[in-house]
C-alpha cells in the first residue's frame, strides 16, 4: 500500500513536471482505452481571464440593475423628499397667497457647551420638565439612529420618571439627523410641535418607533397626515408645515448647532454642558446623571 | 519579487477574502440584530442598511454580501489547497467572482453618494476589499495565462 510520503513525492514530481514545461496549471485526468490515467494539463488563456472578468463586470452590474428597480419599486414619493419647493408661478386673474407668518423670534442657537443653558428658556427649543431644573440634559438625536431608538425605548423613561418628574432635571431634544429619512421625521415633529409645543413628544416618540419601517416600506409626506390626526393636531397642516422655511430654518439651526459643538455622533447628550457620547446602558447612565447633578 | 503563483499570494487573496467575510458578517449581523451603541457621522451603515438599497428583493443586501463572500472564500481556499485539481477554474471563478462583487459595490457607493447621501465605513472597507481582491486575481490570472503561453 502507497505510503503518504510516496504520494506527496509524486505530487511533487508532476508539479515540477508541470512547471518545468512552463505551464502554471494542474492537471486533469482521461480515461485512456487501457483504464490508464493520463495527465493532461490544463492551460489557463488570456482569453478566458478576460472573458471571466466581463462575465463578472455584467454580472455585476446586472445585479446592480436589479437592486435599483426593486428600490424604485419601494420608493413611492414620486419626487425627491427633499426637494426644495419650487417658485409658483403667478396665474394671471389669480391672487398671490398671502407669505405665511413666521415668528419674529430666532430660534435659538448654543455656541459653546455654557451656552446650552440658554435651551431652557428657548421658545422653539423642544422640552420637557422644569426648566429650573437643577440638571439641563441635552440630547442629539437622529430619527434613524438604532441607538436613539433604544436610548428612547430603554433608558429615557426611568429618567423621566425619576428625574424629569421629580423637577430635578429638565431635558432637551436636538435634531441631528443623519441621513434623508431621519431629516423627513425631523421636520414632521418640527411641524408638530409648531402646532402644539406639547405634541412634538408623543410625535417623537412615534416617529422613533415607526420612521425607519416607514422608509423600508416607502413613504409620501401625505402618510404623515394621519399620524397627526391621531395625536390631536390637523394633520393637512402639519404635512403642510413639513414644507414650510421656518421648519427649515428650525431643522437648520438645530443641525448648525450641533456641528458648532462637534456632534459627530448620534446619541450625543450634554449634562449640564458635559459631553457624553451614547447614551449606554440604564446604570451607567443614571450614574452620570448622578454625577452631574452632585456636580451641579 | 514574488512569484505570481507564490503561496504568498494566494494566502494574501484568502485572508483578504476572510477579511471581506468578517465585514459583511458584522454589517449583517448588526443590521438584522438593529443595534450599535452610537451612530457615528460620516459612518452611516443604518442611513445606507435602512435605506430602500438596502435591501434586495426582501432579503438585506449585507447577506448577499456575505453569500459572495463565502463563493470567493470557497474559491480562495481551492487555490490554496486542493490548487492541482481546481486550476484553472478556481482561478478564473475567484476573477469572476470578485469582479462581480467589486462592480456591485461600486454600484452601492455610487448610490450611497448620490440618493443616500451618506457613506458606510463598512460599506467602503467591503469596496476597498473587493478592488483590492479583483485587481489582485485578475493580475496574477494574467500573469499565469502569459507563463501558460
Amino acid at each position: 500500500m502507497p505510503s503518504r510520503s510516496d504520494a506527496r513525492q509524486r505530487r511533487r514530481r508532476r508539479m515540477a513536471e508541470l512547471s518545468a514545461r512552463g505551464d502554471a496549471g494542474s492537471t486533469v485526468t482521461a480515461a485512456t482505452a487501457s483504464g490508464q490515467s493520463t495527465a493532461q494539463p490544463r492551460r489557463l488563456r488570456r482569453r478566458d481571464v478576460f472573458l471571466g472578468a466581463g462575465a463578472g463586470v455584467v454580472a455585476g452590474g446586472l445585479l446592480g440593475g436589479l437592486s435599483w428597480f426593486d428600490a424604485q419599486s419601494r420608493l413611492t414619493v414620486p419626487e425627491p423628499i427633499f426637494a426644495p419647493p419650487t417658485a409658483v408661478t403667478p396665474i394671471a386673474g389669480v391672487p398671490e397667497p398671502e407669505p405665511a407668518t413666521e415668528p419674529a423670534e430666532k430660534p435659538f442657537i448654543a455656541k459653546s457647551p455654557e451656552e446650552l443653558d440658554g435651551h431652557r428658556h428657548a421658545t422653539y427649543s423642544h422640552r420637557l420638565g422644569d426648566p429650573a431644573a437643577p440638571l439641563l440634559i441635552v440630547e442629539y438625536f437622529s430619527y434613524t439612529c438604532p441607538a436613539c431608538i433604544a436610548f428612547a425605548a430603554l433608558v429615557e423613561p426611568q429618567v423621566k420618571e425619576s428625574y424629569v418628574d421629580t423637577g430635578k432635571a429638565v431635558l432637551v431634544a436636538r435634531h441631528r439627523p443623519f441621513d434623508t429619512n431621519a431629516i423627513a421625521a425631523s421636520r414632521v415633529s418640527i411641524a408638530a410641535a409648531q402646532q402644539d409645543p406639547a405634541a412634538f413628544w408623543p410625535m417623537h416618540y412615534r416617529l422613533l418607533n415607526e420612521i425607519r419601517q416607514m422608509a423600508a416600506n416607502g413613504y409620501s409626506w401625505e402618510d404623515f397626515e394621519p399620524i397627526g390626526n391621531e395625536l390631536g393636531l390637523d394633520g393637512a397642516r402639519l404635512v403642510e408645515d413639513t414644507q414650510s422655511d421656518w421648519t427649515s430654518e428650525i431643522l437648520q439651526t438645530n443641525i448648525s448647532e450641533a456641528s458648532g459643538l462637534e456632534v459627530n455622533a448620534t446619541p450625543t447628550f450634554f449634562l449640564n454642558g458635559e459631553r457624553k457620547v451614547g447614551g449606554g446602558k440604564l446604570n451607567e447612565f443614571l450614574a452620570a446623571l448622578e454625577e452631574a447633578l452632585g456636580n451641579a | 519579487m514574488t512569484h505570481v503563483d507564490s503561496p504568498a499570494y494566494r494566502y494574501l487573496t484568502a485572508l483578504l477574502a476572510i477579511a471581506g467575510l468578517a465585514v459583511a458578517t458584522y454589517l449583517s449581523a448588526s443590521d438584522l440584530a438593529g443595534e450599535a451603541t452610537v451612530c457615528i457621522e460620516g459612518g452611516g451603515c443604518e442611513a445606507v442598511t435602512q435605506s430602500a438599497w438596502g435591501n434586495l428583493f426582501g432579503a438585506p443586501v449585507a447577506l448577499l454580501g456575505v453569500a459572495g463572500y463565502v463563493l470567493i472564500v470557497l474559491a480562495a481556499g481551492a487555490e490554496l489547497f486542493w490548487r492541482d485539481k481546481t486550476f484553472p477554474d478556481s482561478t478564473l471563478a475567484l476573477v469572476l467572482l470578485t469582479a462581480a462583487g467589486a462592480t456591485f459595490s461600486v454600484y452601492l457607493t455610487v448610490v450611497s453618494a448620490t440618493q443616500i447621501n451618506n457613506f458606510c465605513i463598512w460599506c467602503i472597507s467591503s469596496l476597498v476589499i473587493l478592488l483590492l481582491l479583483f485587481g489582485l486575481s485578475f493580475y496574477r490570472a494574467l500573469r499565469l495565462a502569459d507563463n501558460a503561453g
